[in-house]
């Protein structure tokens, strides 16, 4: 069976390796970004299944990232967590299909990831 | 003689002569057996008395957000029973039982827990998981024959009370046949009960963030994100203790006590930041007293980590000193919230604030210093102060 990865970006060390935590006791294969930019950079070496990824950051935010990543055309399933109380707008005025709001629960997230992946690609290029 | 059998010998004595073997029971127990006694409550009840079906769903529906903020705690210490026989059971501040999960034969077997609108307080029920931390006001364990009705004998029971500013609104219990299993659980449920406190914490927050916009315009923005950095710990918080619970499954005990430790301080911290969230964003003044404006700067600074890195933004200790000042907290705090965002404005994307705090001859003074990042001024930038009146020495003697 084809090992699974993702990318965690979030600047909180914590949450990352929580999030990690959980994955790679669902046999994940994990890369782990501190902001959007780091993501960006990892991302050219890297070819995660799934992107799990906080809005509040420095320098580049959850909504930047994704817009990055549409912009260059680059289709891959992209979560945005966050504890932001108008995270779904925000997520909507993005075209972020898949969100959730912290603090959310176990179940949820790994419902959340099953429901991103098999969905298929998250930003969709411009020429898509 | 096992303290089971001889707690068992003191409890039937106690059915033939109505007297308390003090000598045998534990201290907790003891005194919850003596307050069963004087409200005179029937040691040979085999159930519980509940409320009508009617009665409970109306109260389960009035009291549904402390349900939902409990259930995920509730189903993780489900998940680190395992294959136990066992429930977990949530009751209100009365003693009424709220929710129950667990495996099939303890919730609707035919020797199940007392279900969904049981009567569990000292004074229907005796000794047992809710009433009695709900009596002692702390964590309490009964174990088979300290319960103080008989029906309830065949169960360990451990409860713990639950708080929401400042009040108790319930406790979080489990139930098991096996004492053993009571013991692996008993970090677990202490953990999660301050799980639920904190979820019931950071509903408050969201709350209140409305009226703090109104009280506080103009700084939307910044209490907004304050709230997120506050939540995000305890959102790492509560995954840690659900990783746990699944860990605790698979008999990883070392590794899931780890995960329960951090848990358990993220949760702290959690509680501390959300304090501190709460003075900045009320509009109260507050009266004056004596602070420890070190302390004070310190926990700002660590409010502030995130929205510091977003501006990117270094703090830096500059010297430091203890310095006990009087003055009013609430406002203390927002004076320093004010200007470690005007010093971080000052220096700039790249930039660094240098931090110090210390006594004057008779203020206690914090100054901020300004460091745009190299290249991008020419001229020192001038440095931030505040000041306050420096507290009174104790007199000697008194």
């Amino acid at each position: 069976m084809k090992t699974r990865r993702a990318m965690i970006v979030d600047d909180s060390p914590a949450f990352r390796t929580v999030l990690a935590s959980i994955l790679q006791i669902n046999r994940w294969e994990i890369i782990e970004a501190i902001d959007g930019l780091d993501a960006l950079e990892k991302l050219e070496e890297h070819s995660p299944d799934v992107l799990i990824v906080d809005h509040r950051m420095p320098r580049l935010n959850g909504a930047q990232l994704y817009e990055r990543l549409r912009t260059e055309g680059r289709e891959i399933p992209f979560v945005l967590v966050s504890a932001a109380q108008d995270v779904h707008e925000i997520a909507e005025r993005a075209g972020i299909e898949h969100v959730l709001q912290k603090p959310f629960d176990l179940p949820e997230i790994e419902q959340m990831l099953l429901r991103a992946t098999s969905a298929g690609p998250g930003p969709e290029g411009e020429n898509s | 003689m096992s303290q089971h059998y001889a707690t068992r010998e003191a409890w039937q004595r106690y059915i033939s002569v109505g007297r308390i073997e003090h000598a045998v029971l534990r201290e907790q127990v003891r005194r919850a057996w003596e307050r069963a006694h004087a409200l005179r409550v029937n040691p040979q009840l085999f159930h519980a008395e509940a409320l009508s079906e009617t009665e409970t769903e109306r109260m389960r529906q009035r009291l549904a957000p402390f349900i939902t903020a409990a259930r995920p705690y509730a189903m993780s210490l489900s998940c680190a029973a395992g294959v136990e026989r066992h429930a977990v059971m949530l009751g209100n501040e009365e003693g009424v039982v709220l929710d129950v999960v667990g495996d099939e034969q303890s919730v609707s077997g035919p020797q199940a827990v007392p279900g969904p609108g049981s009567l569990l307080s000292e004074e229907m029920a005796g000794a047992n998981g809710i009433g009695t931390p709900l009596a002692e006001g702390e964590y309490a364990e009964l174990v088979g024959p300290e319960h103080f009705i008989g029906g309830f004998h065949p169960f360990s029971c451990q409860g713990i009370t639950i708080g929401d500013g400042g009040e108790v609104v319930g406790v979080l219990s489990t139930s098991v046949r096996r004492p053993q299993a009571s013991q692996r659980l008993h970090d677990i449920l202490v953990c999660a009960a301050h799980g639920i406190e904190a979820e019931l914490l950071c509903h408050r927050l969201e709350e209140k963030i409305d009226r703090a916009l109104s009280a506080r315009p103009g700084e939307e923005h910044l209490l907004e994100d304050l709230r997120q950095d506050i939540v995000q710990s305890y959102a790492a918080a509560k995954l840690r203790l659900q990783v746990a619970a699944r860990v605790f499954e698979s008999d990883q005990n070392a590794y899931a006590l780890e995960l329960l430790r951090a848990a358990r301080e993220a949760i702290a911290t959690f509680r501390s930041d959300a304090a501190l969230w709460q003075d900045l964003a009320s509009s109260d003044k507050g009266g004056l007293t004596d602070l420890d404006l070190l302390e004070m700067t310190r926990q700002i600074e660590r409010l502030l980590e995130t929205e510091m890195a977003t501006q990117q933004v270094q703090i830096v200790a500059g010297r430091t000193e203890p310095v006990m000042v009087h003055a009013s907290r609430s406002r203390l705090l927002r004076e320093l919230l004010d200007v470690l965002l005007r010093g971080a404005k000052a220096a700039g994307s790249g930039g660094a604030i240098v931090v110090s705090v210390g006594p004057s001859s008779v203020v206690g003074q914090v100054t901020i210093q300004p460091e745009p990042a190299a290249g991008v001024a020419d001229r020192a930038l001038p440095a931030l102060r505040l000041a306050y009146p420096r507290s009174p020495l104790p007199t000697s003697g008194s």
